[in-house]
């Protein structure tokens, strides 16, 4: 596998625009895709995702017309490339389901970037993220079981283990600790570069997507988890933003970006199993080569900068490989789930950390109402009498729960999950269910103090509250 | 006057002169000389000026001086042409599209570190920095880089 985008040539860019009908084009079936097609699907609608944001700020900082004009027209064309791919993933694959698939794609694509990075600080930024959302997915993988009732396997087909790595609850970090050193423009190497803005937009997307879906289930735990979780994708793109280097210009910037996405599409392409969808990765990637040769252009013409200089003359980079990464990932949980992000852009291990860690505070306040990624883990136990958990190797199951309890901070939310079910006690909602009597509810006007004494005050009797709700409606 | 504004000035009166020489083509050779002095003007008070005591406070002045140099080639390349045809027309469009990108980046980029410099300092370079371009102003042609 190897090709220079730069010598290349692509569809002419007033030949991208499409019918409705072409650029709607059928999903996949979710019965018989193949687990790493959708990991496709979901990391390029991601990295077409940037590629409008990336666009829209820099239009906006622009003020030639000629260039907005260009930034414009690519982005139509790009608009439709993001609505093809992400409609890809079909109407009958659940939330939850789409959402194990993100999962799978953050811990492969993750793994993969961290195993082929070549600088050290990066790749240890990639292993710090990897561990989480690997613990992500276990937590989500509960609320499937309890909702849909259906096994994660289903959709990860046994190629990524379902375990506690960090737990969840432990992911909050005080704002300014995710704010990692950035890698110097003129000494990176450009692998660096495409590893850290495919991964950046991977993320991105996978932090709007929970941020938009939250709310598609009724259930106050899922609402709950989908918003936990969400506020870490957050993290993510705050950790891995602040990996690149700020005084890349924006034009070099813009050439990092279509060229990154050649780099995905061009791996797609390569590795993809599915005839028709590879199809659909030949065509954008036609589209990408002539949007680089557009970006590149204007980087010479404008800044006088060679872009194939800017990229370097290797072999383009294949960030969007998807495929089994269990030993890396296995070794990367028992090695560095106790470690927590210091001051600095560093690591420490638990027993380093100091008593006034600034994310304990910041953790309290999250957790205060406890934790929605301990209380599924509850709620799966109580349903089922274990947690799920899905692993290669049989060990790892059983030492999955002692494993989330060795890796939790000083400072655990009040809802942890024992290690074993013999140790559970059953979960005790604060309402019966059904009953929206309890703290989601309560008006921060009528309780100021925040104190949640609202909530906690004896429940009216039905005909008082329906008269409190009337009163809330009318105002 | 702080030297970041005096700079944001300068850029929107080069940007203005664009647009009327864009406007009325026919002012040709010597509309474009006036806008060449300005440029030049600019360009060399911000090296001798502006870059010198920012560069401390902010990695993006190799850029700004290489974005310079990109520059006066392009001036080059514009008065290569006739004044009166297609060509020149295009390669002054070239000229004023590379000056509002040095323009964004130096506002967006070096201007945010400059700030670390504090207002007292940004004000003490404002004032050397009108001098410095009065002094080019006035001084003979060869002093200046591209004039």
């Amino acid at each position: 596998m190897a090709m220079n985008p730069f010598e290349e040539r692509g569809t002419p860019i007033d030949r991208q625009m499409r019918s409705w009908k072409r650029v709607a084009l059928p999903p996949y079936r979710k019965q018989d895709v193949d687990a790493f097609t959708r990991c496709r699907v979901i990391l390029m609608n991601g990295i077409e995702n940037e590629a409008a944001v990336f666009s829209h700020a820099f239009a906006r900082a622009s003020d030639d017309p000629d260039l907005k004009a260009q930034l414009a027209a690519l982005r139509r064309v790009e608009h439709q490339q993001q609505n093809t791919i992400n409609w890809l993933n079909p109407a009958d694959q659940s939330v939850l389901e789409t959402t194990i698939g993100f999962e799978q794609v953050a811990i492969e694509l993750t793994a993969y970037l961290a195993r082929t990075e070549p600088d050290e600080y990066v790749k240890q930024a990639f292993d710090f993220g990897l561990l989480e959302d690997f613990d992500h997915l276990y937590r989500y993988s509960q609320m499937l079981d309890l909702i849909h009732g259906k096994d994660p396997n289903e959709i990860l087909q046994g190629r990524t283990d379902v375990l506690p790595a960090r737990p969840t609850q432990d992911h909050h970090n005080a704002p300014f600790l995710r704010l990692l050193n950035h890698y110097e423009k003129t000494r990176a190497h450009p692998r660096s570069k495409v590893n850290v803005l495919t991964l950046l937009a991977g993320e991105q997307q996978t932090m709007n997507f929970y941020k938009t879906v939250g709310n598609m289930y009724g259930s106050p735990e899922a609402r709950q988890l989908y918003a936990e979780i969400s506020i870490v994708e957050e993290e993510h793109v705050t950790q891995y933003e602040s990996l690149m280097d700020p005084t890349e210009t924006w034009l070099e910037k813009w050439v990092l970006h279509e060229y990154t996405e050649c780099a995905n599409y061009y791996t797609c392409l390569e590795t993809e199993v599915d005839p028709r969808i590879k199809q659909i990765w030949e065509l954008f990637l036609s589209y990408e080569l002539e949007h680089l040769r557009i970006a590149g252009e204007a980087l010479k013409r404008l800044q006088g900068t060679d872009p194939q200089e800017l990229m370097g003359r290797e072999a383009l980079p294949t960030p969007a490989t998807f495929e089994i990464n269990r030993e890396y990932v296995t070794n990367v949980i028992k090695e560095q789930s106790d470690l927590r992000l210091v001051m600095g852009g560093k690591w420490a291990r638990l027993s380093e950390l100091p008593d006034d860690w600034p994310s304990f505070s910041y953790q309290q306040a999250v957790h205060a109402d406890g934790a929605a990624s301990e209380t599924v883990v509850r709620l799966r136990a109580d349903a089922a009498g274990v947690e799920l958990v899905r692993a290669e190797d049989p060990t790892l199951e059983l030492g999955a729960g002692a494993h989330r309890i060795a890796s939790l901070d000083a400072n655990p939310a009040d809802n942890t999950a024992p290690e074993t079910y013999e140790e559970t006690e059953p979960f005790v909602r604060d309402v019966p269910p059904g009953d929206h009597g309890d703290i989601r509810l309560v008006n921060p006007i009528e309780d100021p103090a925040g104190t949640g004494v609202a909530a906690k005050t004896p429940r009216p009797a039905r005909a008082g509250k329906a008269k409190a709700r009337g009163k809330r409606g009318g105002s | 006057m702080l030297v970041t504004e005096l700079i944001a000035n300068d850029h929107r009166l080069v940007q203005t002169l664009f647009f009327e020489l864009e406007a009325s083509p026919s002012a040709g050779r010597e509309a474009f000389e006036r806008l060449v002095v300005e440029l030049d003007v600019h360009a060399q008070a911000e090296e001798a000026v502006f870059y010198p005591a920012v560069r401390q406070a902010s990695r993006r002045i190799d850029d700004a001086e290489a974005g310079h140099e990109h520059m006066r080639q392009m001036i080059d390349a514009v008065r290569a042409v006739d004044p009166g045809s297609r060509e020149f027309l295009l390669a002054l469009r070239e000229l004023k599209q590379v000056v509002l990108n040095h323009a964004m980046e130096e506002e967006a980029g070096i201007f945010m570190d400059a700030q670390r410099l504090g207002l007292a300092q940004l004000a003490e370079l404002g004032t050397a920095m009108e001098a410095e371009k009065r002094r080019l102003m006035a001084a003979p042609i060869p002093e200046r880089r591209v004039a």
